[in-house]
């Protein structure tokens, strides 16, 4: 995304202005100041982003979404709170909160800043000259954010990986899967409930949501027929290698400039116990990434601040955005069958981190059920061989403790 | 008690209501016949019409004349300063 110039950034398209239906509203109705030619005085008490108050900037009209702009994760950003405070004690909580306010409060995203402006965390503007679009630019917008991972996963931008076969074949934008009602917490109309965290609730958007005739059992795929539709997430088989991230730690400098130091990264794909796992995500085994959370993450700000450290994993729950219909994983059943590469083992996980993994750690991998001799994909089945679907799988997550 | 203004409406429109649910039901109305294209007076009328819609007119004008100006957004600007990027690694 190019920067913008100081001046571009508040350059209107008066003409387009004009067109659209909120040019009905005087400048000053939401933004203050006055309208006289004097700079300093024409910006006295200038609100720069109106919709940071969504129900007084936006709740007259937009009644069916304003109102309930407070529920919406990319607003009030519980999901940052939801797991912070898992990890530390009530007493500390304040400590997070003032971390928070000069390392994470920036991301939040008002009305303005998905269908106005580009979001204040890359330095703002406006994206089309104060137009008001209805769909956010999938560059200037959603990924302005939502880079490190999303973007560069759907994109392609990891040097050899693909980009996602949404994206390379059906160029797909971030708005046709995640809709309005994702985003602007509306969803608590239907549901009652105050999403917490972004897998709160039902999987929105669903694979099944579009593939729906794909993934049903006994549609030819065998490879689907042989897993089911619960025991792996569709992530495990179709998505492949993203970014990892370990050992944050947020600091500002000697004059009070807040920044983070991300001491590693690393490219890998790693299967792990699904630690979400609930009716709307039975999965047993599911992609796991590691996140960029650290014991010490807050320790400029106070002493052992996540005190509770242990009390989520460090490897949690991911849905990459780099689907692709073929992947190293569906090459062949060995791919993953007998491969420890692909799973989170105990010896992936330095030792003072397995208490937190330990609800996403896997034993060994799952070994090819025994008797296991004829293939999905081979034309016709060797002679004597079984149905795999016959044979007992060993599950590694069923077997006891210490094996 | 003395009526005031209100209730006396009020007690007129229940009574002009209950007259006229005494009466006989309205005979079917004559369907719309949709003719050909519209005649010139007709069309003129829209035209009229139309012509009273309001305009949406720049009602900030000071404001929307300075930020529609890039050259004189450009002399009016003013540069941040700049803030060594710190952070390392991907945000």
């Amino acid at each position: 995304m190019p920067p913008l110039e100081v001046w571009e950034k508040v350059l209107i398209n008066a003409d387009a202005v004009q067109k659209d239906v909120h040019g009905y509203i005087p400048c000053t109705q939401c933004h203050g100041g006055q309208n006289v030619d004097d700079k300093t005085a024409a910006h006295e008490g200038l609100v720069r982003d109106p919709s940071a108050d969504a129900l007084t900037a936006c709740g007259s009209c937009h009644k069916n979404i304003a109102p309930y702009q407070e529920y919406s994760l990319h607003y009030n950003l519980a999901g940052y709170d939801t797991v912070l405070y898992q990890r530390s004690m009530p007493e500390n909580h304040p400590v997070i909160e003032e971390g928070q306010s000069y390392h994470c409060n920036d991301c939040h995203a008002t009305c303005g800043q998905c269908h106005i402006s580009q979001p204040t965390s890359v330095g703002g503007g406006l994206v089309n000259g104060h137009t008001f679009t209805r769909t956010p630019s999938m560059s200037r917008q959603c990924t302005a954010c939502h880079g490190s991972r999303v973007k560069n996963e759907y994109t392609g931008a990891h040097e050899g990986i693909p980009a996602d076969v949404h994206l390379r074949q059906a160029r797909m934008t971030c708005t046709d899967c995640h809709t309005g009602d994702d985003m602007h917490g509306t969803d608590y109309v239907l549901t009652g409930e105050i999403p917490q965290h972004r897998y709160d609730g039902a999987q929105a958007p669903a694979c099944e949501d579009c593939h729906r005739d794909d993934i049903a059992i006994g549609q030819g795929n065998e490879y689907h027929d042989a897993h089911g539709t619960e025991v792996l997430s569709c992530q495990v088989c179709h998505s492949t290698t993203y970014i990892n991230c370990t050992d944050c730690h947020l600091q500002q400098s000697d004059e009070g400039v807040p920044f983070y130091r991300l001491e590693h990264e690393e490219l890998a794909f790693t299967i792990g116990r699904n630690p979400l796992r609930n009716s709307q995500r039975p999965y047993r085994y599911v992609p796991v990434r590691h996140v960029p959370t650290f014991p010490d993450l807050f320790a400029f700000y106070g002493e052992d601040v996540l005190s509770n450290f242990d009390a989520l994993p460090t490897w949690t729950y991911a849905t990459p955005h780099n689907i692709q219909l073929r992947t190293p994983q569906t090459e062949s059943c060995e791919s993953c069958h007998g491969n420890d590469d692909y799973f989170l083992t105990p010896d992936k996980v330095p030792e003072e981190f397995r208490a937190a993994n330990a609800a996403v750690i896997v034993p060994f991998a799952p070994p090819l059920p025994e008797r296991y001799e004829y293939r999905p994909g081979q034309e016709t089945a060797p002679a004597g061989s079984t149905d795999p679907l016959d044979a007992p799988p060993v599950d590694p997550l069923d077997a006891p403790p210490g094996s | 008690m003395k009526l005031t203004p209100l209730v006396f409406a009020a007690v007129l429109l229940l009574a002009v209501a209950a007259w006229a649910a005494a009466q006989e039901p309205a005979p079917a109305v004559e369907p719309v016949v949709v003719t050909a294209a519209a005649t010139p007076e007709e069309e003129a009328a829209v035209a009229q019409l139309v012509a009273m819609l309001p305009t949406i007119q720049p009602l900030d004008t000071s404001c929307i004349n300075c930020h529609q100006d890039a050259e004189l957004l450009q002399q009016l600007a003013e540069e941040p300063e700049v803030v060594e990027k710190l952070s390392e690694g991907s945000g």
